[in-house]
């Protein structure tokens, strides 16, 4: 009994504590949102009063539509090609043995430890090496490079640990090997996909490094241009569209980090 | 390299054969790519410029927002289809896409409202860019801690120097595209040149210890301004007039003696095939009518001498003839050394 | 011991039809393409450009030359952006796991009805983005902010203090924008450690916090570590919250990459020490896959 109580004693500390950080993490969110609606014309605290015309300078702003198709383009584009080489990847390194196995696996998770700002660099490089124009494709190729390794590690944590007795079953049942993968493994490796895409999805809505340098008037993203307005101006139409661009996506990512907690990432 | 480049390219062609087909049916189409920063800029650009020129042309505008490096890094890095049909540059980096022949040459022929441009806008780039505005560079004040504003550079160095501001002063830092011209520009009012910085770096060093921030955009230095975390700075005239318009009434501009330096914004015309509907839209950058718009929104001054300016703020505009800008090739020469010596000195 | 399981699969392997080896082999295909072409590919050409012995951008334009690798490592001030970017990087990735852990433990123990919110809270700072982060960190820590509005109304002090523009805001701004990916690992490895290992501590004797230092702990510190590496690793690749956070005395690599190649308009100067943090991030990934690789001792049918 006594012991239970005190259990307890250590969980309430632990639930304060996540109270109070978990306020700190978003104050600051919180102080942006205040910002939004100060009629002030540069961003000062505390605000000097309310005003609703910087959302309808958000929205009457061309390039807010434009950048926010974009945005949702790309990140679901380069998510689902993410997944479509990611998954098949996963179940090689896992599933099979190979001379190279462990280099291929590093091969595949390298561009995860990439600079993103050196990466978009090499980006332009690459498109100019080609002599590609730079258009919304080449920048969903950039967000799949970036992606397809968090669903390959999400992946291949969720695999290493299923045993294979299942698909055997299956295979000894009469089932071709796509179809035990597609019955059985991939019902099972769900949460570990699932979290992989969820990641690959919020990297490539809010990433601005990679996009800086190859964004052009049919490609720009959300976050880059809410970057480009920051840079010469301080008005709080900056706060309006980072507000507006959370509740664009905030629907996404809810569902996203859902997948994600159920996915247990590591 | 080239065979490998060229078996790239096949399989790349095949397989982005669906890519490349919606921008192929773009450079058909009748649409100018153009480039602004982003914020009030754009927001002119668009509102202002870019209806005038539809109306004329008959062609849309879309504007690239973003800075001058990734601007020129695309262009530098397509030359055979550069992603931009015009572009607003920075002074150094217009003078690398002439240098390398990716820029077209303004002619009044192509551009009528040149003419009505003082040479000193198109020249440091032998025509292949002009000015249609220009910024004046000179201290802002909170004039509530400062009474006595200093009247000439060396005098603001000095007394920044000494302390008497406290540590309330600001300067941009080496990471501001302006910040080579700008050492360029205190060491000339101090008896040095571009072979002889040291009077800047000198008297830069004796300010260090009193700067609140060297910051890295102009909109830090309005920020400090506007935060009163910063009493006294370096700054371009139109970003305080527009501060001062805005409500911030303790604040103050002064241009300082002997001379301002300018900030110019060079556009180009980019070499495409769509370099004849550029040049218009050159010419219409440069029209009277729009850059009054443009003025009163931004408060840069425009180059164009038919440009009538309300009476109110008439007293605000610098005459061009005191403005002045380094010769450009000189400067790109000296700049990496100037990064090397504000690293070392004034970053150390 | 997995290094032997590993063999005697490898044998087990090489036994099978060689056809079907082949076919499996492409399942790895478009991945291992994908990267190739979109990240290998890519750093060749920037170490292509940081051989260049101009300025320009094209890789493998001119004759090659470290010529720029000499010059970069021969400035002190390259030194101490580097040194600078390692430090503060350090020590980011060891207060953000002191700040993460009992958060994580939160996540992973409670049953809380709370649980699902504050999961959702830590994923915030992945998802707001670099900007608005950045915008609540300028209005909390400026001259005419909220933390100096709290203090002066409190009458702690009369004139401002200076918070932001240094080493405090940057540290704070990456903190908190690293701070998922520091939690994610600990809390899925905490989530992973079964609790009766805890009880059973107890059950012998142990008091609460005994069991969990003698148990929990140390079976966690796996994901610590890889958290921490993660971190690390972002942080010394930040470039947007240096840029607008920090000053002159702050610059990290990144900011010093974008300034070789927009002011100084030097592209090779910018790659070299591109490649540079580039092979720091290399190094940390082999560190991970050395010590933290779920592929070994694990994964066995």
């Amino acid at each position: 009994m006594s012991t239970r109580a005190r259990r307890d004693w250590g969980g309430r500390i632990l639930g304060a504590y996540a109270l109070v950080l978990s306020l700190v993490l978003i104050f600051p969110l919180f102080i942006v949102l205040v910002a939004s609606f100060d009629s002030a014309e540069y961003i000062s605290f505390p605000p000097s009063g309310f005003t609703l015309r910087w959302y309808s300078a958000v929205w009457a702003n061309p390039t807010f539509a434009t950048s926010f198709q974009n945005s949702l383009i790309v990140a679901f584009v380069s998510t689902g090609i993410a997944l479509l080489v990611g998954v098949p990847a996963a179940m090689l390194i896992v599933r099979r043995r190979f001379p190279g196995r462990e280099l291929l696996y590093a091969l595949c998770l390298s561009s995860l430890t990439v600079p993103w700002i050196v990466f978009g660099v090499a980006l332009l490089l690459l498109w100019n090496w080609f002599g590609l124009g730079l258009s919304i494709w080449t920048l969903i190729f950039g967000h799949s490079v970036i992606g397809a390794p968090y669903v390959l590690r999400t992946s291949v944590a969720v695999l290493a640990g299923l045993p294979t007795v299942y698909e055997q079953a299956a295979r000894s049942l009469g089932a071709s090997p796509l179809r035990a993968f597609v019955t059985v493994t991939l019902p099972l490796m769900a949460p570990g996909v699932r979290a992989g895409a969820a990641f690959t999805f919020i990297v490539s809505i809010v990433n601005i490094p990679i996009s800086l340098f190859v964004t052009t008037s049919d490609n720009i993203t959300m976050p880059v241009a809410v970057f480009n307005y920051m840079q010469y101006n301080f008005d709080p139409s900056v706060a309006a569209f980072s507000i507006v661009q959370l509740l664009v996506i905030a629907v996404f990512v809810t569902f996203a980090v859902r997948a994600a907690n159920q996915g247990g990432v590591s | 390299m080239k065979v490998s480049r060229r078996s790239f390219m096949a399989g790349a062609a095949a397989a982005g054969a669906l890519a490349t087909r919606p921008s192929l049916v773009m450079a058909q189409d009748k649409t100018l790519i153009v480039t602004s920063l982003g914020g009030r800029w754009e927001q002119s650009i668009r509102t202002h410029f870019a209806p005038l020129f539809t109306k004329r042309t008959g062609y849309e505008v879309k504007i690239v927002s973003g800075g001058p490096a990734q601007w020129t890094a695309q262009i530098e890095g397509q030359p055979s289809n550069p992603p931009l049909n015009a572009v607003d540059n920075s002074e150094l980096l217009a003078q690398s896409l002439m240098d390398k022949g990716l820029v077209l040459k303004l002619t009044p022929e192509l551009v009528p409202n040149l003419k009505d441009v003082p040479a000193q806008f198109y020249e440091p780039w032998d025509s292949f860019g002009v000015s249609y505005q220009y910024g004046a560079s000179g201290v802002f004040f909170n004039k509530t801690k400062i009474t006595q504003a200093p009247q000439s550079w060396p005098e603001f160095l000095e007394r920044a120097g000494k302390g008497e501001f406290g540590r309330n002063v600001t300067l941009p830092d080496i990471s501001y595209a302006w910040t080579p011209e700008l050492v360029w520009h205190l060491a000339s009012t101090m008896g040095g040149s571009l072979d002889n910085l040291d009077p800047a770096f000198e008297a830069l060093r004796k300010v260090k210890p009193y700067i609140t921030k060297f910051w890295a955009t102009a909109i830090e230095a309005e920020r400090l301004a506007l935060s009163r975390e910063a009493d006294i700075g370096w700054l371009w005239d139109g970003r305080v007039y527009a501060m001062m318009d805005s409500g911030a009434q303790f604040l103050d501009f002064r241009r300082l003696k002997p001379t301002s330096l300018f900030s110019l914004v060079p556009a180009q015309v980019v070499k495409t095939d769509k370099s004849a509907v550029a040049f218009e839209w050159v010419n219409t950058l440069l029209d009277p009518a729009p850059l009054l718009d443009y003025y009163k929104t931004i408060q840069y001054t425009p180059t164009n001498r038919k440009v009538v300016f309300p009476e109110a703020s008439a007293a605000r505009i610098m005459p061009a003839s005191e403005g002045v800008i380094p010769n450009l090739r000189g400067l790109a020469k000296v700049t990496p050394s100037i990064i090397e010596r504000w690293n070392a000195e004034i970053r150390g | 011991m997995s290094t032997a399981t590993g063999a005697s699969q490898a044998a087990v392997a090489s036994r099978r039809p060689r056809f079907r080896a082949q076919r499996h082999a492409l399942l790895g295909m478009p991945l291992a393409g994908l990267m190739l072409v979109g990240y290998v590919l890519p750093l060749v050409l920037v170490l292509g450009v940081s051989l260049g012995d101009g300025t320009g951008q094209r890789p493998f334009a001119s004759g090659l030359s470290i010529a720029k690798y000499v010059a970069q490592f021969q400035s002190p001030y390259v030194w101490r952006v580097i040194v600078f970017t390692l430090v503060v990087s350090a020590a980011i990735a060891v207060f953000n796991a002191l700040l993460a852990y009992p958060m994580a433990l939160f996540l992973a123990r409670s049953r809380s009805r709370w649980r699902g919110l504050a999961f959702l809270v830590s994923f915030t700072p992945l998802a707001v983005g670099m900007n608005m982060l950045t915008i609540g960190w300028l209005i909390m820590l400026g001259k005419t902010g909220v933390i100096n509005a709290v203090l002066q109304g409190l009458g702690i002090t009369n004139e401002p203090v200076s918070l932001v523009y240094g080493v405090t805001a940057v540290a704070i701004g990456l903190v908190h924008v690293s701070f998922t990916f520091m939690l994610l690992p600990i809390e899925s490895v905490l989530r992973g450690i079964d609790p009766l290992l805890e009880r059973a501590a107890r059950s012998l004797g142990a008091s609460p916090a005994r069991a969990f230092a003698t148990v929990t702990l140390p079976l966690s510190l796996e994901g610590v570590a890889a958290g921490m590496l993660i971190v690390f690793m972002q942080s010394c690749g930040a470039f947007v919250i240096p840029l607008f956070l920090g000053g002159t005395g702050t610059v990290m690599l990144p900011v010093a990459i974008w300034e070789q190649m927009t002011v100084a308009n030097d592209w090779p100067a910018g790659a070299v020490l591109a490649i540079t943090l580039t092979a720091l991030a290399l190094a940390v990934l082999a560190i991970q896959l050395r010590f933290f690789n779920p592929l070994r001792g694990a994964g066995q049918p």
